[in-house]
């Protein structure tokens, strides 16, 4: 019994530490030149379902998040295929979602993004697609670390093939290149620290 | 009965499959270009852990020493095609301390990580940051994505380089930092051997004294025909090159011309020259205080020019070993004064080559400019005044 009270203390113990050793990166040092944390919130963000977006919706949640848009001839595709896969491998974790933002909300109407949602197989709930004004996008991007701006043939956007991890409390605990294989094991790896 | 000629018929069939996916899989294979087999082999290596193919890193307050997983030499590997790795690190996870990185070294070693080999098996370790991460927390949201964030690159005769006293790469010891580093082996044909990596980044503490440097890559492109692209130069237009492929490090400018930045040198001697004024992106004046240059053998010289004053900033300088394909030294470029550069005035590199080798060679020469960063100079001053 003693034996079973130690290695479950020195399980907990190693969660602590593990969890405690992805720091929080979401911080900016401010005009003053104070360094300032910040927890990512949602205004104004609608999802493929035509459903209001908010901070509640990340409560409790770990997430990663990452900017795309439907009709990206580049990065965008890649970058589905592999969160496909992590949506598959935290099926079951139903506090674990994904939430992609569009950059081309022009373009990307809800009824676009629902299709492009159901083509991924994915439930509604563990994947999120959202859609707001440029400018609010705009700003989300800058809460996640990144930004986005047209190429000048038109033809596609300059954005990030990197996705943030978030935590429990809206903190960001990871950025992550979904183009590369070994970064993908790493976002699992971080996931799972912060599911357990 | 019935079951055992089912099983037969399973096993059959299984084994068939097999073979055939198998042939396929091998005829596929054997299409490849050597850099994509390398790639598929060093996979294969370290997925089935048929070489060690783990990371150690070392760290302290001063350095991160990061060494690679095991790589396998069992060939040529001109430039760009032999097995590479990747991964991203930090210099301390568990630390949010400002630091300035200042110094870097890539050397090759044996497999029991102490014996150092040859360079002449290092073709290119590259360092990138995070841009997003990096330039948000500076609130320099305006710069994420505007070049690609390689912080800077070794490569084979530019194995280790230190920044000039006073000046560094300002980071947080928790940012995220990149490194992807490539085996080469122009010389050796013999039974396989395995090299790893070791790759050192020397840093030190914040200190207000420091000035911060920010690193533009320039490199010199040439245009290519994208409708006949492995035509070359011809009579009728001799000024094209001839590139090592079309997808890798080709590009399109604003006048709709394909540039490619990896190009054949035929034997004999050339001189090419690039515009880099759109490369340096420069928004205001400000110095140059440090340049690594990458080249690739039977390069010779590699010049920074002002053209609008018509002057050689530096001549970074290649030495050919002569008794193999490989370069011995490349020199750089380290000043704590400085060149001054000027978003008025526009600036060229000129290659000078001599393929001495008979056949045909390839070419590629970039220079990883570090230039005194005044705006994020200013950030830092407020962030010292809060301290």
């Amino acid at each position: 019994m003693k034996l079973r009270v130690l290695l479950l203390l020195l399980l907990l113990f190693n969660c602590e530490n593990q969890t405690e050793s992805l720091p929080v990166l979401s911080y900016t040092i401010i005009d003053s030149g104070e360094k300032v944390n910040y927890s990512i919130t949602y205004d104004n963000f609608t999802n493929q379902l035509g459903e209001s977006f908010t901070t509640q919706n990340l409560e409790q949640n770990i997430c990663i998040a990452n900017f795309f848009f439907t009709r990206c001839p580049s990065i965008c595709p890649p970058m589905r295929i592999e969160l496909i896969d992590i949506a598959n491998t935290f099926k079951d974790d139903d506090n674990f979602i994904i939430i992609s933002h569009t950059i081309d909300p022009k373009n990307d109407s809800i009824y676009v993004l629902k299709n492009y949602a159901e083509a991924t197989g994915i439930p509604n709930e563990k994947w999120q697609f959202l859609r707001s004004s440029v400018e609010n996008t705009k700003l989300q991007a800058g809460q996640f670390m990144t930004n986005f701006k047209p190429n000048e043939d038109g033809t596609d956007f300059y954005h990030s093939s990197y996705a943030a991890l978030i935590d429990k409390n809206q903190y960001i605990r990871g950025f992550y290149n979904t183009l590369i294989p070994e970064e993908i094991i790493r976002l699992k790896k971080d996931i799972r620290i912060l599911l357990d | 009965m019935v079951f055992i000629f089912m099983k037969s018929k399973i096993l059959k069939y299984s084994v068939l499959l097999s073979l055939f996916v198998t042939i396929i899989g091998g005829i596929y294979y054997l299409k490849l270009p050597n850099r994509h087999k390398a790639i598929v082999k060093t996979q294969l290596y370290h997925k089935l852990s048929l070489v060690d193919n783990t990371w150690e890193t070392y760290s302290d307050d001063k350095q991160i020493s990061l060494i690679t997983p095991t790589m396998v030499i069992d060939n040529i590997y001109k430039s760009m095609e032999g097995p590479k790795v990747v991964r991203s690190f930090q210099l301390d996870a568990t630390k949010d301390d400002l630091v300035w990185i200042t110094s870097f070294e890539t050397k090759a070693l044996s497999t029991n990580e102490v014996d150092q080999l040859s360079n002449d098996y290092i073709c290119h370790t590259n360092i990138d940051f995070y841009d997003g991460e990096h330039y948000s927390r500076w609130q320099l949201n305006n710069r994420i994505g505007e070049q690609y964030p390689r912080l800077t690159s070794m490569s084979n005769g530019i194995e280790s380089y230190a920044f000039p006293d006073g000046f560094g790469f300002p980071v947080f010891s928790n940012e995220n930092l990149f490194l992807s580093t490539q085996i080469l082996n122009q010389n050796i044909k013999t039974e396989p051997f395995s090299v790893k990596h070791k790759v050192n980044i020397g840093f030190k503490p914040h200190d207000t004294s420091m000035k911060p440097l920010m690193s533009k890559t320039v490199f010199v492109m040439l245009p290519y025909d994208s409708k006949n692209p492995f035509q070359g130069p011809t009579e009728s237009n001799p000024n094209m090159c001839l590139p090592l492929e079309t997808k890798n490090h080709s590009y399109i400018n604003s006048d709709g011309e394909s540039l490619s930045g990896h190009w054949v040198v035929f034997p004999g001697r050339k001189t090419y020259s690039y515009d880099i004024t759109q490369q340096l992106q420069l928004t205001d004046s400000t110095s140059m205080h440090h340049i690594a240059t990458h080249l690739h053998p039977f390069a010779e010289t590699l010049s920074f020019r002002d053209q609008t004053i018509d002057s050689t900033l530096f001549i970074s300088k290649a030495i050919n070993y002569k008794d193999k394909i490989g370069l011995e030294k490349v020199s750089y470029f380290s000043s704590k004064t400085g060149v001054m550069l000027y978003p008025n005035h526009r600036y060229e590199l000129i290659l000078q080559t001599n393929n001495t080798s008979g056949i045909n060679q390839d070419m590629m020469a970039s220079m990883f400019v570090f230039l005194f960063d005044k705006e994020m100079d200013e950030k830092l001053k407020i962030y010292n005044a809060n301290k």
